[in-house]
């Protein structure tokens, strides 16, 4: 090992070069996310429904329904130029529409997880198939999304065509979810209670403190690497935006989900009742691709891949990415590989 | 263990990570509302190991002041609190010094990293490695939920929010008393279908077809009742509750 003076020189140059990516940091002001083009065509009490692109061609392509997760912002799915997967879908030749869920207000706290994963994304089904004179839609759910979409499958299937999950937890008791370890004894009635609507913030804090010494130190210390790197620096300034800009969570929609999922682990139980009716996955009959990310810390991969034990499709593809929970939005490798698989899928079953 | 660390590297690392803090801090002065480890706390322990330094008392956490005259409910959950968080960094602290054991093993060996940054990702490679082992035990999980459940129950106690609204007592006797009449009704009617059915089996048959819709129906009864009380106690958390403006687009 060198000698501990030299450490001295060292540690003067990292700091230098810090300081340096930090105050460019702070020169470039707050940076755009979503910005490709995408107009309201319904907006509801709790959500927007968007369509992304331009142009009467479009209505010609196959189209595809993201269904995004509660806890985060969905502009993680176009992050910029180059990072985003809703413009890989777009050149592909798809027709993109995307919910994007709405904060919720103090009146909102009872809004529970059947009214988002039946009542209101069905408008937005129902809103994609009138546009585009079809009965029946593709959906594409999102984490958390997904699990509402394979909910929203399994009780209304005649109106899913195609359903692709994407780093969708089904089983949420396997061994290796900390997550799903973390939250199983916490008192949800006294959380919600106390708060009313989940604070965004906390939840953020619970996903940081996943991997404490990656996410809350070691990120930061790679800005050095980053000075005079604008490109690099905007696209740091882009994800941090997203990662700090947690939504709250609507109180009752939180207490059921985490309940009913995290706690007793419903879905895969046949134990879930939404609207009054059981989910049964294996009433999705319905071609099914499954995404998901072979290092996800967040949902593991063996918490997506049981889907293909409980679907009664007799067309069940996977599709692995070498990557994980984020990287599967944002990487190059996911870029290139990611939105050309999943349009590819559907247009040969559409 | 030992403590014969060579603890150079380590505060040279740890005034980086300090010179980081105070960016981040200027960058986005809010408080996080759950105290959870930070990276920094573990190079405070590291460079604590250090015989001439000792070793450390706490993470870097930030405990509520001790009770005073606030009140029984008060002092009760501050006690839990401070309790819940003393036995989360006495497991970050075993975690500490085991991501450092693995980073000196690694340092041992043939071709170990000699630059400070290199020696910092082996060092965060290190302890990820070791969280990721510990975290995911049902001991850790019970550790975060307590954190979890004794902070709320603080800020509950603080008159942050709204406990969620006991049961009434005397509706729980009124729904009791109601419950077993109608479990006597219920046994009676059986005992009754039962006698037909032994004497004429088909009007036993007919009567025991309509039972299903009065068992909906005190099912039905239940519910409501249960979603009511429910909806009550989040009414009044409700007060407490700021809307968040959407900033986006």
């Amino acid at each position: 090992m060198k000698a501990p003076e030299s450490f001295g020189l060292e540690l003067a140059e990292l700091t230098g070069q810090l300081t340096q990516s930090a105050s460019q940091l702070a020169g470039m002001g707050l940076p755009k996310i979503g910005t490709t083009p995408h107009e309201t065509v319904l907006a509801g009490e709790g959500f927007r429904l968007l369509r992304y692109g331009e142009g009467e061609k479009r209505a010609d392509h196959c189209a595809v329904l993201i269904v995004y997760a509660l806890v985060n912002r969905p502009w993680v799915l176009d992050l910029e130029p180059g990072r985003s997967m809703i413009e890989g879908l777009l050149a592909s030749q798809m027709d993109v529409f995307l919910v994007e869920w709405q904060d919720p207000c103090e009146q909102d706290q009872h809004r529970g997880f059947s009214d988002y994963a039946c009542a209101l994304l069905d408008e937005c089904v129902e809103a994609v198939g009138s546009l585009r004179n079809e009965n029946s839609v593709n959906l594409l759910g999102v984490c958390q999304g997904g699990t509402f979409s394979l909910c929203y499958t399994a009780l209304h299937s005649k109106k899913v065509r195609n359903l692709i999950t994407m780093v969708t937890p089904v089983d949420f008791h396997t061994e290796d979810n900390t997550l799903s370890q973390w939250v199983r004894k916490v008192d949800l009635d006294a959380l919600v209670g106390c708060y009313g609507n989940v604070p965004g913030t906390l939840l953020n804090g619970l996903f940081v403190s996943l991997q404490p010494f990656r996410l809350g130190s070691k990120k930061y210390i790679d800005l050095v690497d980053l000075a005079d790197n604008p490109q690099g620096l905007r696209t740091f300034a882009r994800m941090e935006r997203w990662i700090a800009d947690s939504p709250d969570q609507a109180g009752r929609a939180f207490l059921e989900f985490v309940g009913d999922l995290f706690q007793r682990n419903a879905l895969v139980r046949g134990e879930l009742v939404l609207d009054g009716r059981i989910v049964d996955l294996g009433a999705i009959r319905c071609p099914v691709l499954n995404v998901y990310a072979r290092n996800d810390h967040l949902v593991p991969a063996s918490a997506s891949r049981p889907l293909e034990d409980h679907v009664a499709s007799s067309d069940y593809s996977e599709l692995e990415f070498e990557g994980g929970h984020i990287g599967i939005y944002v990487s190059r490798s996911a870029q290139k590989k990611v939105p050309p698989a999943i349009a590819g899928w559907l247009k040969a079953r559409s | 263990m030992n403590k014969e660390v060579p603890a150079d590297w380590a505060s040279a690392l740890l005034g980086l990570h300090q010179l980081l803090r105070e960016q981040l801090d200027k960058a986005s002065p809010g408080v996080a509302p759950m105290n959870m480890p930070h990276a920094t706390d573990w190079l405070q322990t590291l460079v604590g190991m250090n015989p001439a330094n000792g070793l450390p008392g706490s993470l870097g956490f930030h405990l509520p002041p001790a009770p005073s005259e606030e009140g029984a409910t008060w002092e009760s959950a501050a006690r839990r609190y401070r309790e819940a968080a003393l036995a989360l960094q006495a497991a970050w602290l075993k975690i500490g010094y085991e991501s450092f054991d693995a980073l000196r093993e690694a340092l041992d060996e043939d071709h170990a990293p000699q630059d400070l940054r290199d020696i910092y990702d082996l060092w965060v490679s290190c302890a990820e490695a070791v969280f990721a082992r510990q975290s995911v035990t049902e001991d850790y999980a019970d550790l975060v939920s307590e954190l979890i459940n004794s902070q709320v129950a603080l800020q509950l106690a603080a008159g942050i929010g709204s406990a969620p609204a006991p049961d009434d007592p005397i509706q729980l006797k009124e729904a009791l008393v109601a419950a077993t009449a109608r479990e006597a009704r219920l046994r009676a009617d059986l005992e009754a279908l039962r006698q037909v059915d032994s004497a004429s089996p088909s009007p036993a048959k007919k009567r025991a077809s309509k039972k299903p819709g009065s068992g909906a129906k005190a099912k039905a009864v239940k519910k409501a009742g249960s979603t009511g009380a429910s909806q009550k106690t989040r009414g009044n958390a409700a007060e407490k509750t700021n809307r968040k403006d959407r900033s986006e687009k």
